[in-house]
């Protein structure tokens, strides 16, 4: 459905160009959960905006259903099956509007169907009382799940989520992830996160990134029986979980640059990993390490 | 030690014209909160986490009951420390880090090279750091600076209130380590919306819900046998990777 070949991203400022994003190979299939997941300052939000098309790729090509979205004719079309649900919610809503006019709003004032929307409202867990609350009363997993349940009455093939878990509470989060569940039945989701405890409770498929890169793609089963790159390994183990609280945090610091992306923090580096790396896909478990498979039998 | 003695906080809703009516955000705590432990407190959103950390820090003072810091009821200027949920608030964007160290130093009477030391200690490299503005710097090294600053006085408590909501979780993996040995001199109330957080680090659990404590007691015995029906339901709706939806 969507591919992304060989995409390169970045920003101007000062009239300098800044690569952020370093050849991403990445796609998502229909009715599929897919998730990104990345450390601060890793890329997620430039590539959730160079996919919609918000921001200048310097090489490569996204396409959506063989069409590339970079094309004047094709881009249109693609923004309106294809919803982008930004970080902040609180920007898309009118704050002192209530949610009846926000979706009377988004249909142009024209008539609709009402018992469409509230149908879907209930679908997703939603309360019909919160029809005529205005967008500052609502809570922030409320407003959220407004915007999303918004954003899927215009019938969307795709919907692109940056990070909506942060600042919600542990229900919210809980009733978010379940209405994504409900969600995959009518279009396939990607959405980032820093949170590895919401992602793999919820997507099918998951790609790591690091520092521009994705290091690691696969099912997420099989990335957390045995992740291939020594990050995932570190960011698996070090979850701040009630069963993790006696372990100890061992800080690695090579003094290392170029190369891998992970080589100054990677316990396992050799001579090896200055090089430039090649992406390996084994049993559809694709990885950027050269020692792969050799760091894991050290630690067997 | 501190000491909370029936703390009750109301505030007046709005309801209609010339009417009002009362919306109890902490209903009459009795609690004690004890040296040398990290005490977390949790809850959902709306159950008066803040509105506590406001009254023990003494930002907030329009409230009923009693509060004894040490057994008694003054409270001695720079022993309890907060740090706002908002980093962005509590620095200067167009200062850098060497600035705002040597304003907290400054205030306190504090060397510089003591506060250094703080910094070094809290996880950031002082070297790298010291001529970055604050607007340039992310979420996640706000807070951490903000940490930082709030040990330089030495206090006897620190109040965190969601402190490290925007750091990645090998980066809250670090500074929680962090904490477990700052407790040998300096006590530590933590708050935190999700409840495997405040297990992974704290000592002793209060759960809050509508403005009351509806349990407290120690960590091992909260996860492994909880008594309340809300605490089984946060438990079991913590995310956690291993439980899948």
């Amino acid at each position: 459905m969507l591919q992304v070949n060989n995409l390169h991203s970045g920003y101007y400022s000062d009239k300098k160009y800044t690569e952020i994003l370093k050849n991403i190979n990445m796609h998502v299939a229909d009715h599929e959960i897919v998730g990104v997941l990345g450390a601060n300052g890793s890329g997620k939000t430039t590539l959730m905006k160079s996919i919609m098309g918000d921001i200048y790729a310097s090489e490569g090509d996204v396409l959506y259903n063989g069409k590339s979205i970079y094309r004047k004719e094709n881009y249109g079309k693609y923004r309106r099956v294809a919803i982008y649900v930004k970080q902040d919610s609180f920007n898309s809503l009118k704050p002192l509007k209530t949610v009846n006019f926000q979706i009377g709003k988004l249909y142009d004032w024209k008539s609709f169907d009402k018992e469409y929307v509230r149908l879907l409202f209930k679908e997703l867990n939603l309360d019909p009382e919160i029809f005529n609350m205005k967008a500052i009363q609502l809570s922030d997993g409320m407003r959220h799940r407004v915007v999303i349940a918004m954003a899927l009455l215009t019938n969307p093939e795709l919907l692109v989520l940056d990070e909506p878990t942060t600042g919600l509470d542990s229900i919210s989060t809980y009733n978010l992830l379940i209405m994504l569940k409900t969600i995959k039945k009518k279009a396939s989701v990607l959405f980032s996160s820093n949170d590895v405890n919401a992602l793999f409770q919820v997507c099918d498929r998951v790609y790591i990134l690091y520092g521009g890169e994705i290091i690691e793609d696969g099912e997420y089963s099989s990335i957390l029986d045995g992740p291939f790159h020594p990050y995932t390994d570190t960011l698996l183990k070090y979850v701040p979980l009630y069963s993790n609280r006696n372990r100890e945090y061992i800080e690695i610091n090579n003094k290392k640059y170029g190369g891998c992306v992970f080589i100054n923090n990677c316990r396992y580096w050799t001579k090896e990993c200055e090089s430039q790396i090649e992406y390996r896909t084994i049993n559809n478990h694709g990885v950027r390490c050269i020692n792969y498979p050799g760091w894991k039998n050290d630690t067997a | 030690m501190i000491q909370l003695d029936g703390i009750s906080k109301v505030y007046k809703i709005r309801s209609g014209y010339m009417k009002y009516h009362d919306l109890y955000a902490l209903d009459s705590i009795s609690t004690t909160f004890r040296n040398n432990v990290i005490s977390g407190i949790t809850g959902s959103s709306g159950s008066g986490k803040t509105t506590l950390a406001n009254i023990i820090s003494g930002y907030d003072t329009d409230y009923a009951g009693q509060i004894l810091y040490n057994s008694s009821l003054v409270r001695t200027l720079g022993s309890v420390r907060y740090v706002f949920q908002d980093p962005y608030t509590s620095m200067n964007p167009v200062k850098t880090v060497e600035w705002h160290l040597a304003t907290a130093a400054s205030i306190n009477n504090v060397e510089m090279s003591d506060a250094i030391k703080k910094l070094e200690i809290a996880g950031m490299d002082y070297s790298i750091y010291k001529d970055r503005y604050g607007h340039s710097l992310s979420g996640g090294e706000l807070q951490k600076l903000a940490l930082a600053i709030s040990i330089i006085p030495e206090p006897e408590f620190i109040v965190l209130d969601e402190a490290f909501s925007m750091m990645d979780s090998i980066t809250l993996f670090k500074t929680l380590n962090f904490l477990k040995q700052l407790k040998k001199t300096i006590s530590i109330i933590y708050i935190d919306h999700d409840i495997n957080r405040i297990a992974f680090a704290s000592d002793y659990v209060y759960i809050l819900n509508h403005g009351k404590i509806i349990e407290e007691n120690y960590t091992d015995k909260i996860m492994n046998d909880p008594l309340n029906d809300f605490t089984k339901e946060l438990i079991k709706y913590s995310p956690d990777y291993h439980r899948r939806i």
